[in-house]
């Protein structure tokens, strides 16, 4: 198995290309990040932190370039053949969380897993599994409106690891949260980490930058180090 | 992941329950109406069954079978004519009139049929499989004798031993008839052709029919007579069932449309609400796709809500509709024989599977192509 898992290579971001407000996000990106790593990704507001994370993570499309996961070109992929790699290799955390409202924090972790035809009985019973290792296995039944900030992303976090993905994206995570239960993720994260799981993370936040294995700064869409 | 699809639909109770209510109205509609139709059509099918093989002989005439029938007057020498064609074994020639009982006219049944046949050839018009309730054929009695039909029986209350008043003349009922199938007999009187004659003050016959001695030579001699005996029209039972059949189904088609379009007005419906749950759902798709779901999953999806709503629709406009066709039967005897077939049933629930199907297509296909970052990138 090779080293690199995630290899962008010339990744350009254009937003209304030959429009008069046409904007370059992201001009030449090279980077390349290795199986068990932890990336931290830094960078002013605006610089196109979030543009690359989601072209990394195959929510979005580069201008020109190439993005190859676990060593496969995905650029000429059809839309379902980028949300299967979603589905099954990704994992994403969201600032804002990004939960569904009328579903419960159990079934939000299920989701993931029924949409990649898992059978239910064993949808419920790993939803439940992860629920408890990130330590919410007394508030499966909740809604997210009935929970508390850490709690949400605490389910994210249960939800990204649904399907068993190799890389987990991050956007964020603490930027809502106050910085004891910001702490507490990061926690999280770093023991994921250990266990083998690879994570970007987009993120203003000095404790993460302490315990990243390697930092990348964005400025005028390119990649300082 | 039909779990999920109920649970968006029990998110908005009240849209749904009028989406829903929007299809049972149609389709409620459609099994009534329909009912009718299946009804006409098995009711007749009946009781050419019973009269296969015979051959009616009316007036030449450019107007509608029963238009023509109805109207239809030959003399004497025609008559005669008809009876000797070759390879009849018996025929029974025929008045037929109409009469209102003291003017009192009753709701979809204004008419009493008068018939008058040849009291030894009775069982012809009546068809031989035609039982007695009560009471003898007019073999028996004399000429001012009656035997009347079982609705009529049943509408006047009379049976036999009682008299009915035709055109100012009072006949003695010798018998009451089992349910035959064609309105002309069940709501009709048979008295002598000979009394028949006076009472109408006529000397004109309305037809004959004619039975041939081996039921293989039917078409034979319904050819024969169209192409040898000018003035006048002979139809076996089959071309009587093909006529009629065309006419239900007319009239089927006039329901069916009439009905069809408050169906396909409980479609719309249907695609209104799907639009708009989609909007208020825009995010959540968006995140669903994020997490792996595919274009057709989503699709899939929404085509579950939607179909949900139109076969539980469909299902409960079935049901009413079933308990409207038996309703109608108390509102006029005419519409006693609506019957909801299964295949009116069936047909009814897999159109309404189908307007969810194609009202819910296009809101599953906007949603299916929604982008992702849209949804996540802003709260
Ligand atoms: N769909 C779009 N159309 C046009 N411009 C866009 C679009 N999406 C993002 N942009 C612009 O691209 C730039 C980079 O956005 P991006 O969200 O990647 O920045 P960021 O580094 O994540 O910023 P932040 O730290 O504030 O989250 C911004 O100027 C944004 O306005
Ligand atoms: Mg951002």
């Amino acid at each position: 198995m090779s080293k690199t898992i995630i290899e962008v290579k010339d990744v350009k971001k254009v937003y209304n290309q030959g429009k008069p407000n046409e904007l370059v996000v992201l001009k030449d990106i090279d980077m390349k990040v290795n199986r068990e790593e932890m990336i931290g990704v830094f960078g002013p507001s605006g610089s196109g932190k979030s543009t690359l994370l989601h072209i990394i993570g195959c929510l979005d499309r580069p201008t020109s370039g190439k993005v190859y996961i676990e060593g496969k070109d995905v650029s000429g992929l059809t839309d379902d053949e980028l949300a299967l790699i979603r589905g099954q290799k990704i994992g994403f955390v969201f600032q804002q969380f990004n939960l569904i409202g009328s579903l419960t924090a159990l079934e939000n972790v299920e989701m993931p897993m029924r949409i990649c035809n898992v059978e239910k009985r064993k949808a419920i019973k790993r939803a439940k599994k992860l629920l408890s290792s990130v330590g919410l296995g007394e508030r499966i039944n909740h809604l997210p409106s009935q929970l508390s900030g850490g709690e949400m992303q605490r389910v994210s976090l249960a939800r990204a690891l649904a399907n068993e993905p190799d890389i987990i994206l991050a956007d964020e995570p603490t930027g809502n949260l106050d910085s004891k239960t910001g702490k507490e993720i990061i926690n999280l994260m770093e023991e994921l980490n250990k266990k083998g799981f690879t994570f970007v993370i987009i993120t203003h936040d000095p404790l993460i930058a302490k315990c990243a294995s390697r930092k990348l700064n964005i400025k005028d869409g390119k990649i300082w180090r | 992941m039909l779990d999920l699809a109920l649970k968006s639909i029990m998110r908005s109770k009240t849209r749904s329950f009028l989406t829903t209510f929007g299809i049972v109205i149609g389709i409620t509609a459609i099994v009534a109406l329909g009912s009718v139709s299946e009804g006409l059509r098995i009711q007749i099918s009946e009781a050419l069954e019973m009269a296969a093989g015979l051959i009616y002989v009316y007036e030449e005439s450019d107007q509608p079978l029963f238009l023509a029938m109805a109207s239809s007057s030959l003399s004497e020498e025609k008559i005669q004519e008809i009876e000797d064609v070759g390879g009849i074994k018996e025929s029974a020639r025929f008045v037929m009139d109409i009469a209102y009982l003291d003017g009192d006219q009753q709701f979809g049944q204004p008419d009493l049929f008068i018939n008058g046949v040849d009291p030894e050839n009775e069982e012809l018009l009546v068809t031989e499989s035609a039982e007695l309730d009560d009471g003898e054929t007019l073999e028996g009695g004399d000429a001012y004798s009656a035997t009347i039909g079982y609705s009529l029986a049943q509408d006047l209350d009379i049976g036999v031993g009682d008299t009915i008043e035709l055109k100012e003349e009072n006949f003695v009922i010798v018998g009451v008839y089992k349910k035959i199938g064609d309105p002309g007999l069940d709501n009709g009187v048979l008295i002598p052709i000979e009394t028949a004659l006076d009472l109408l003050d006529t000397e004109e016959y309305s037809g004959i029919i004619v039975y041939p001695e081996d039921l293989d030579d039917v078409e034979e001699i319904t050819d024969y007579i169209n192409e040898n005996i000018e003035g006048v029209t002979a139809l076996s039972t089959e071309d009587v069932a093909i006529t009629i059949s065309s006419v239900i189904d007319q009239i089927q088609i006039f329901t069916f449309g009439i009905a069809g379009i408050s169906a396909i007005v409980g479609g719309l419906g249907v695609l209104n609400t799907m639009i708009m749950s989609i909007m208020e759902r825009k995010r959540e798709i968006g995140i669903m796709k994020a997490v792996g779901a595919t274009n057709n999953c989503i699709l899939q999806q929404i085509l579950t809500e939607s179909v949900i709503i139109t076969f539980f629709g469909g299902l409960a406009g079935v049901i009413l509709g079933s308990l409207g066709a038996y309703s109608l039967r108390f509102i006029s005897s005419a519409l006693e024989s609506a019957t909801v077939t299964p295949s009116l049933a069936i047909g009814s629930l897999i159109f309404a599977v189908l307007l969810g199907l194609l009202g819910g297509f296009y809101p599953a296909w906007k949603a299916s192509k929604l982008d992702p970052i849209e949804a996540i990138r802003y709260e």
